[in-house]
């Protein structure tokens, strides 16, 4: 066996040699094996090749790279405001509130800015968000199957709020089997996928490794040289033989069993006539060996109509024990540009799932150093979040600077802040928000489950009611079930919602002590420009916006139309749908 | 820039007013009548009487000389000589019945490769023409959930639903504004983005202000969803229930200019009273549908507007208990018209009674090859804003007997 370190990347999973061995003690071996190379993988954990901060080395590798974009200068550092309504938004998916703007662009403390990225990612909102995040990413909005979205989000955020690395989280996604209730949850991507095989190859191809095989199910990739059929199908055999499992709960509960499945055989659609095979193997690694064992006595427990088959050796453990770690290179670049992307709105490689030498990095040398950090911090998503946060580049303004054609600034030399458009939970979650209703939509939910016997049934059915409300964001604004997250978009059914819906003007009218009901009892435009623009906008308004709203309300002081009108056409602002 | 982007149509907008013009002029639109739960080839375009298979209805001569369909479409027997019917398409069997069955007529990849958009969101964006209506208008039968039907397109190109051939939703102003009041909250609206974009990059507020434009172009035209509109006598012509009204509103919006509106007429899924079920439903598909297709041609719109009738599947040959057909993907019919397709002609055939292509079998795929080159687009060409992915199978090819 070799396992030298600098080989790592052309041997991403053990080469597990075991010839006819008793399966007992093969068992013992295989542990054994896997205990070591874990022992090995800590050893092989490269620690920071940096001699100072990433972030300073993110902010280094983007200045180095401007001439490349023909560009002599970045955006200057966004203003207090701009930053704290981006980096609130990126890390908790809802805007600051106007006192949170006013405290923050008050304080006086030189570090202000770290000390906010660090209450953030400790915060419990950042947990939740994450989950939101994730669970769009990983299940792409596809209606629940087997394991309901609410146990997926909590498993998330629990996740998220214990700072689970992301190579263990992504472990116990491959590996849960639904059986354990404690792990269910974690199923959920393979489960709700039907354990289908080949929506699971292209899924975990795209969304763990980055490279979208859908082209090369039936041929060799048409337009991608590098993705290969072979590759489709190296990763289709650790999937081949995990299926759907009915759990005698009598509730009919799917969990997942594991027929020995050990190779593929596959014909390009262009020669059907030329067989082809292969084992399991992750992209460009050689096929992974696997054990041998007589017929017969492969499995722990046999495949029947009764009984769930455990095979002794299971192909999906081996792919949740190779695929995400360090030594995958496809792995920890893949997390790394889509934590990136998260939040510089635009990956190093974009799209997200198109690495490929045809489609290089806009900064090869950056994403190499971000795989390898990520690696290095041991998958610690907040570390790697907060280095980020902390770059100039993060914290540049999206306004040109003056003189310079923000045209003439590539999206990719992230020398301007990139546009982020508000996905459907934050965008419901910031409208609430900002039009000041979130006591209104709590007693909204009191009312709509006072019927709730105990605290467990009211907290589940207030849940399912804010759901309800947030669905139909996420029909009109989510993508469709199946496909990531795309560009922003802006279609016209959403504009007719924004524009027209009763679910929208019911946040506008005046009630309790919302937005519009305590700018109607103001009495000074000005006072109602600061009030409207800080809550909606996170910022103080321009003497140019006063001097617009001042003309707007002439007259018209504590007509509630007119403050309809102007909340309204805040909230329909691209200031207000974007993060800029 | 925000206010002269209003009215203008995204071409005149890009390029020379006179090509602008040349490419208005020749503009592509496409009719889809979707025919859901899987109509019969026996009783509609591939009869098959005095055979075992064949059921009870006769076959009965149509506009061209030697092409018979069954009796249960004098109306449509009279169109033929505008139509191109292809009686020899088929699909791999998949998973998921209906549904997926849909998906691969629909988007021309077995439904097991992921999610392809379907015909109308690839319409909406290849051949969109003016921006301030919708590309791709969806009448649908009876309410449902919005239907994502643009996949990696994105919502831009999704279609609208038009549920039971009503205005799409939220196109009422609320109460509390007037038409007054709502041009003062759009201007404000305007105002913000037109500073917010100084010095700011504007592709997606120009979007998302392009959205707005559209919503109030809409609001305006509501009437455009409004059949009763139409002469009486049309309405007449349509007839009155739902699937007439619907193919009025068809030729209602494509003459206005939409480009692809598909009407979904429910439902075909006869597993027990086969022939009583098509006599009913195509008792109302019949006339509406000629009525349109002369109406286009009248009106000289046919030689721009592809007609596409399609249905996920046909029936099987065997006759079951309770006198139904169960579904069967070996063979059915599909039928093409209009926009550079060939017209007047047959092309495929099954054997005596039904049960195996006999000649030029096609598959859903070539079809959807097929579709594309029709409206002049190149089937071999990539989608461009994302992974490159094929527009169509790229182990599939247009069927080139039907293309003029």
């Amino acid at each position: 066996m070799n396992f030298g370190t600098d080989l790592a990347p052309a041997l991403p999973y053990p080469r597990l040699r075991s010839p006819a061995m008793p399966p007992a003690s093969l068992r013992r071996c295989v542990a054994l094996l896997l205990s070591a190379l874990a022992a090995w993988n800590g050893a092989a954990q490269k620690s920071s090749a940096l001699d100072g901060p990433l972030h300073v080395a993110i902010d280094r590798q983007i200045a180095a790279a401007l001439p490349k974009f023909k560009l002599k200068q970045t955006a200057e550092r966004a203003d207090d405001a701009e930053f704290l309504r981006r980096v609130t938004l990126d890390l908790t998916g809802v805007i600051p509130t106007a006192d949170e703007v006013r405290a923050f662009t008050a304080d006086k403390s030189p570090d202000k800015r770290t000390s906010l990225i660090d209450r953030l990612l400790a915060s419990d909102e950042y947990a939740r968000h994450l989950a939101v995040v994730f669970d769009v990413m990983l299940m792409e909005r596809r209606p629940d199957e087997h394991v309901t979205s609410s146990e997926w989000r909590d498993y998330l955020a629990a996740s998220f709020r214990q700072n689970k690395p992301l190579d263990a989280l992504i472990r116990e996604i491959l590996l849960s089997d639904g059986l354990d209730p404690a792990t269910r949850p974690a199923a959920k991507f393979v489960l709700d996928r039907d354990a289908v095989h080949d929506t699971l190859v292209r899924d975990i191809g795209r969304l763990f490794l980055g490279v979208d095989l859908q082209c090369a199910q039936c041929h060799d990739h048409p337009t991608v040289t590098d993705y290969r059929h072979l590759h489709y199908y190296g990763l289709h055999v650790f999937l081949a033989g995990t299926k759907l499992y009915r759990l005698p709960s009598g509730d009919k509960q799917m969990g997942l069993q594991e027929e020995v499945v050990r190779e593929a055989t596959f014909a390009s659609v262009f020669d059907p006539d030329v067989q082809n095979k292969t084992g399991p193997r992750l992209m460009d690694a050689p096929a992974m060996d696997v054990p041998t064992f007589k017929v017969g006595e492969e499995y722990v427990e046999k495949p029947s109509s009764k009984t769930r088959a455990v095979p002794k050796f299971s192909l999906r453990k081996a792919l949740a024990e190779s695929l995400p770690r360090s030594e995958t290179r496809e792995f920890s670049r893949n997390m790394a540009n889509r934590l990136w992307a998260h939040l510089m709105g635009r990956g190093l490689v974009q799209p997200l799932d198109m690495h490929h030498s045809a489609n290089p990095p806009s900064h090869p040398e950056l994403l190499a150093l971000l795989a390898d950090e990520f690696a290095a911090m041991k998958f610690d998503v907040r570390r790697f979040f907060r280095e980020i946060a902390l770059s100039d580049a993060y914290q540049r303004s999206s306004l040109a600077p003056p003189g310079v054609s923000p045209d003439a600034m590539p999206e990719e030399s992230y020398a301007l802040a990139n546009f982020k458009g508000l996905g459907p939970e934050p965008l419901f979650a910031s409208l609430i928000r900002a039009t000041g209703n979130e006591l209104t939509l709590e007693r909204q939910l009191d009312e709509a489950t006072k019927a709730a016997t105990d605290d467990a049934a009211r907290t589940k059915a207030r849940a399912a009611e804010r759901d309800k409300r947030v669905k139909e964001f996420t029909d009109l604004f989510g993508s469709s079930a199946g496909t990531p997250e795309g560009e922003f978009q802006a279609s016209l059914p959403q504009a007719l919602f924004l524009a027209n819906a009763e679910s929208i003007a019911v946040w506008l009218a005046p009630q309790h002590d919302n937005l519009t009901a305590r700018l109607q009892k103001r009495s000074q435009p000005e006072q109602i420009a600061e009030e409207a623009y800080l809550s909606i906008l996170s910022r103080s308004p321009t003497p140019e916006e006063v001097a617009a709203v001042q003309k707007h309300l002439s007259g018209k002081v504590g007509d509630v139309l007119a403050i309809e009108q102007l909340v309204w056409s805040l909230i329909a602002s691209s200031e207000f749908r974007l993060n800029h | 820039m925000l206010a002269g982007a209003a009215g203008a149509g995204l071409v005149s907008r890009l390029v020379e007013p006179s090509v602008a013009a040349e490419l208005e002029a020749k503009k592509k639109q496409v009719l889809i009548v979707l025919l859901n739960g899987g109509l019969s080839q026996f009783e509609s375009f591939d009869p098959k009487p005095k055979t075992d298979t064949g059921g009870p209805f006769r076959a009965i001569p149509t506009s061209v000389p030697g092409t018979h369909f069954s009796e249960l479409l004098p109306y449509t027997a009279q169109q033929a000589h505008r139509l191109a019917v292809v009686r020899s398409v088929f699909a791999e069997e998949v998973p998921g019945s209906h549904a997926a069955a849909r998906d691969y007529v629909e988007t021309g990849r077995s439904p097991v490769l992921g999610s392809y958009p379907l015909l109308g969101p690839v319409y909406s964006k290849l051949l969109a023409g003016k921006t301030d209506l919708p590309g791709n208008i969806h009448i649908t039968p009876s309410r449902g959930g919005p239907r994502a039907d643009a996949a990696f397109l994105g919502p831009q190109h999704a279609s609208i639903a038009l549920t039971n051939g009503d205005a799409p939703r939220n196109v009422d102003r609320p109460a509390m504004f007037s038409a007054d009041a709502d041009e003062a909250r759009y201007h404000l609206r305007d105002l913000a983005d037109l500073r917010f974009s100084q010095r700011r990059r504007t592709a997606y507020s120009e979007a998302y202000h392009s959205s707005y434009d559209r919503a109030m172009q809409l609001i305006r035209r509501k009437d455009l969803f409004d059949v009763a509109q139409e002469p009486a006598k049309d309405q007449d012509r349509y007839g009155t229930h739902d699937f007439g009204r619907h193919c009025l509103l068809a030729r209602r919006l494509l003459s206005e200019g939409v480009t692809c509106v598909k009407i979904t007429h429910s439902n075909y899924d006869s597993h027990m009273e086969n022939f009583n079920f098509h006599l009913e439903q195509l008792g109302e598909f019949d006339r509406p549908f000629s009525t349109l297709l002369s109406d286009l041609d009248e009106r000289g719109m046919l030689a721009n507007t592809l007609v596409v009738l399609l249905t996920e599947f046909g029936r099987t040959p065997k006759i079951m208990p309770d006198l139904g057909r169960d579904h069967y993907q070996k063979s059915w019919s599909v039928v093409l018209g209009g926009c550079g397709i060939q017209p007047g002609g047959v092309l495929g055939k099954t054997n005596a009674n039904g049960t195996e292509i006999a000649e030029r079998p096609v598959h859903v795929g070539d079809m959807w090859h097929t579709y594309l080159q029709a409206v002049g687009l190149d089937s071999r060409g990539t989608h461009d804003d994302r992974n490159k992915i094929p527009l169509a199978a790229p182990e599939r090819a247009p069927v080139k007997e039907l293309l003029s």
